[in-house]
């Protein structure tokens, strides 16, 4: 037992593997091996029967070359007696005819023991048969002799007398010899006779058993190889149906990897393919419910009548209604306000029509009675054949949008109010400023002239005070002038409207420095002016900056020894904080802050004309641009002025007064 | 080598402002322009004796001016508006118009020019610079410039 185990254990594993295998071979190899297994066995039959008559003819042949040896040996005998009786006749007679039959017999005998030669094969002939031969080649000898010797005595005597018995001792012994020949010759004959007949017999036994093992084990394993087949088909098939049935089995019936089992194998997967799908477009199909149903706008969809076919959960929490209030039995007119509803009377004939409907604004008439303005869009969905089948619309609330309307339209309203009468006050100065223009200056030049024609025609009666006062009266009234001319130029300023566009500003410069000097060569000004200075700006407005600055620079560095003017500018990144720098009379800084306002001077006019007007247009153009203006100085150390040109300058602008 | 036949004509000044009329005309005389000077004092006048209709009634309109000094802030009818009807009739389309004002306005200047004034002076308050100014406009326009071809 103890060593017979592991020889079970290995037969049990090769048995698995062998069924393994088996399992594994595809249908059309079975089906072979099914089909083969019979017809192997009958080819087996067949081999054995065709053997058993290979076998049944060597019987056939050994009894014919038996048959022949028995003739054969029945011939020798023959002949030998022949010859016997031919020699002894001669002996006896003396006369050679006797020995007619000996010499014939002699060829019959050679003959016979030639064939015999040939036709004995068998161990127990061999003895007698090699007997005979030497036996008949003693009895030939002895015959040849005794011829030999009667021939020579023809007489009777005694020697012939014991020649006629001296072979009969040969003779006797070789009768016995030729007999155990053909007994033994015949009982071999018989002897293979019995074995054909048993070869016979054995060739129809084996016949009918092997048809019979074949058919029977042919249609037992074609039986078993079908109706297994047949099982798991019929396992596969419950299994598609179940798939059909929209069961999605986990398991399918799937041993080894033969077509079948690949098939099922193929199911299996599918189904767990399937069943993921499903899974998938569950929760796909939940996400878009959920979309649909919990989106910040109300959904709906109506059918030819205006009656709900679906809605979303928003709507309803905005119409405090349930799902089944509305689908099925109300239409969309029934939930909004009275005016509502005819607009959507209007309406709803023409999107059946033109199949869609752009931000129409409804007013939802909810069941605590507060109405909800929305803005309602939606497509006609359409059959094949064009026809209307339901619609897919999309609700804005619009609560807030139309209270931001609301506050926005007040807030116009408001604009427009304070823009009129911002125009107002735009006409009305510049109304003032037209008349100013035309009428304020006449009386100056009223004043002027007849001072003037006062001085012409009667300086002669006037002594030099009265004619000093005259001076002074013409003084007055073209200060007066200038004064004008400067506020009406603020004024401008005040109502211009701003077209910016890129300015270069170093040409700017250039150009009101050459205004500035052209008249007056006399002075030596050193002028810096920074290269390719830039600005988006009003051209004419930055001009008239410009040579209010440099104006002013240029004015009061008229006492300076070595007068140096500077135009440039500060980058801070992108923006510029442009510069104006003279080493002039410069100013106290605690008045910087007065620099900029209309009439505000820091020196008399003896000192330095002017009218104190320039530097306040100078901040309302940089104002105008959305810039900033300061200045920097000291009494007698010259003045700086800063200036930005744009909002964004002056988040990078430096501290300032201003 | 004054023109002989702007020199026959007469200048029209319109000019409502009697101290501006009088520096005007001394302006004129102290530049020795020797031309009649018919004075207006409003718009309608100014066009009354251009037309010769109302005061100026059957003036012999043919003899045009040669040189109208057209102040823009006038009574009545104002200075573009003359300026206007003067130069949409055919007798005096091609008048020499200076517009002499007090007002340096853009829009002044850009009516002016778009109505068909010849010139825009704006009056000084100086004096000595307005009689320069009135000797400018005389000698170009009474003597350096050619008249367009009289149509009498």
């Amino acid at each position: 037992m103890m060593h017979r185990r592991p020889l079970r254990i290995r037969l049990r594993v090769s048995g698995a593997r062998v069924a393994r295998w088996w399992a594994d071979r595809p249908v059309a190899t079975k089906g072979l091996f099914v089909v083969a297994l019979p017809l192997v066995s009958l080819l087996g039959l067949l081999l054995c029967v065709a053997a058993l008559i290979l076998v049944e003819r060597r019987v056939d042949t050994a009894s014919t070359r038996m048959n022949a040896a028995a003739e054969a040996t029945e011939a020798l005998l023959v002949g030998l007696l022949n010859a016997e009786t031919g020699v002894r006749g001669y002996l006896l007679t003396g006369d050679p005819g006797f020995l007619q039959p000996y010499h014939l017999s002699a060829r019959v005998v050679s003959q016979s023991l030639t064939a015999l030669q040939i036709l004995v094969d068998d161990e127990a002939l061999a003895v007698p048969f090699g007997n005979v031969q030497r036996l008949v080649s003693a009895r030939q000898a002895q015959w040849a002799e005794q011829v030999e010797s009667r021939r020579d005595s023809p007489a009777w005597s005694a020697a012939i007398r014991q020649h006629l018995d001296e072979g009969r001792p040969i003779m006797d012994e070789l009768r016995l010899s030729l007999a155990d020949m053909r007994s033994l010759e015949s009982r071999r004959v018989s002897d293979l006779l019995a074995r054909r007949a048993q070869l016979r017999s054995l060739q129809w036994v084996l016949l009918l058993v092997g048809l019979f093992a074949g058919l029977a084990g042919g249609t037992a394993s074609a039986t078993l190889f079908l109706t297994g087949i047949a099982r798991r088909i019929k396992g596969l098939e419950a299994a598609a149906r179940d798939v059909e049935a929209g069961r999605l089995p986990a398991t399918t019936d799937a041993r080894g990897s033969d077509e079948i089992g690949r098939v099922a194998l193929a199911l299996r997967r599918a189904n767990r393919l399937l069943r993921r799908r499903e899974e998938a477009l569950r929760q796909s199909a939940a996400r878009v419910q959920d979309l649909y149903d919990r989106a910040p706008c109300g959904y709906h969809s109506l059918d030819a009548q205006g009656t709900f076919i679906e809605v979303n959960q928003t709507e309803l929490a905005w119409l405090g209604r349930s799902h089944d209030d509305l689908v099925g039995r109300l239409k969309f007119p029934d939930i909004l306000t009275p005016a509502s509803r005819a607009l959507f009377a209007e309406r709803f004939p023409r999107f059946l029509r033109e199949g869609h409907i752009d931000d129409v604004e409804f007013d939802l008439m909810p069941a605590n009675g507060v109405p909800r303005p929305v803005s309602l869009t939606a497509t006609a969905i359409r059959d094949a054949e064009g026809r209307y089948i339901a619609s897919r619309s999309t609700m804005f609330d619009i609560t807030e949008r139309r209270r931001a309307d609301e506050a926005r339209q007040v807030l116009s309203q408001r604009v427009a109010a304070a823009l009129a009468e911002q125009q107002a006050l735009n006409r009305e100065l510049e109304a003032f400023s037209y008349s100013v223009s035309h009428d304020l200056r006449a009386p100056l030049r009223s004043l002027d002239g007849f001072s003037q024609v006062l001085l012409e025609d009667y300086g002669d009666r006037l002594d030099d005070e009265g004619r000093h006062y005259l001076a002074r009266i013409r003084a007055g009234a073209q200060r007066l002038g200038m004064l004008i001319d400067d506020l009406l130029e603020l004024a401008r300023v005040t109502r211009a409207t701003l077209e910016p566009r890129p300015v270069d500003l170093t040409g700017l410069a250039r150009g009101v420095i050459d205004e500035l000097t052209a008249p007056n060569d006399s002075r030596r000004v050193d002028w810096i002016v920074a290269e390719h200075l830039h600005a988006n700006g009003d051209r004419v407005l930055l001009r008239m900056l410009l040579q209010n600055l440099l104006g002013n620079a240029w004015k009061f560095t008229a006492p300076a020894a070595n007068a140096r003017i500077e135009f440039g500018a500060q980058r801070h990144g992108d923006a510029q904080t442009f510069f104006v720098r003279d080493n002039g009379a410069g100013f106290d800084m605690q008045y910087a802050e007065k620099l900029f306002g209309v009439f505000q001077r820091l020196h008399t006019t003896q000192e330095f004309p002017g009218t104190g007007v320039g530097l306040a247009t100078v901040q309302r153009i940089v104002h105008k641009h959305g810039g900033k203006v300061w200045a920097e100085g000291a009494p007698g150390a010259g003045a700086t002025f800063w200036f930005t040109l744009s909002r964004d300058e002056t988040a990078h602008g430096q501290e300032h007064p201003s | 080598m004054i023109n002989a036949a702007a020199s026959d004509k007469a200048i029209l000044l319109v000019e409502d402002n009697p101290d501006d009329e009088a520096l005007t005309l001394r302006a004129l005389r102290r530049n020795n322009i020797a031309n009649a000077v018919v004075v207006a004092r409003d718009g309608a006048e100014a066009l009354d004796w251009l037309f010769g209709t109302g005061a100026y009634l059957g003036r012999d309109v043919t003899v045009s001016p040669a040189l109208v000094l057209l102040d823009l802030k006038l009574p009545k009818v104002d200075g573009l508006e003359v300026l206007r009807r003067l130069r949409a009739h055919p007798a005096t389309r091609l008048v020499p118009v200076v517009i002499l004002t007090t007002s340096r306005e853009e829009q002044d200047r850009l009516q002016g020019y778009a109505h068909g004034t010849n010139s825009y002076v704006q009056k000084p308050v100086d004096f000595g610079e307005f009689v320069e100014a009135v000797k400018q406009v005389g000698l170009y326009w009474l003597v350096l410039n050619e008249p367009p071809p009289s149509t009498n």
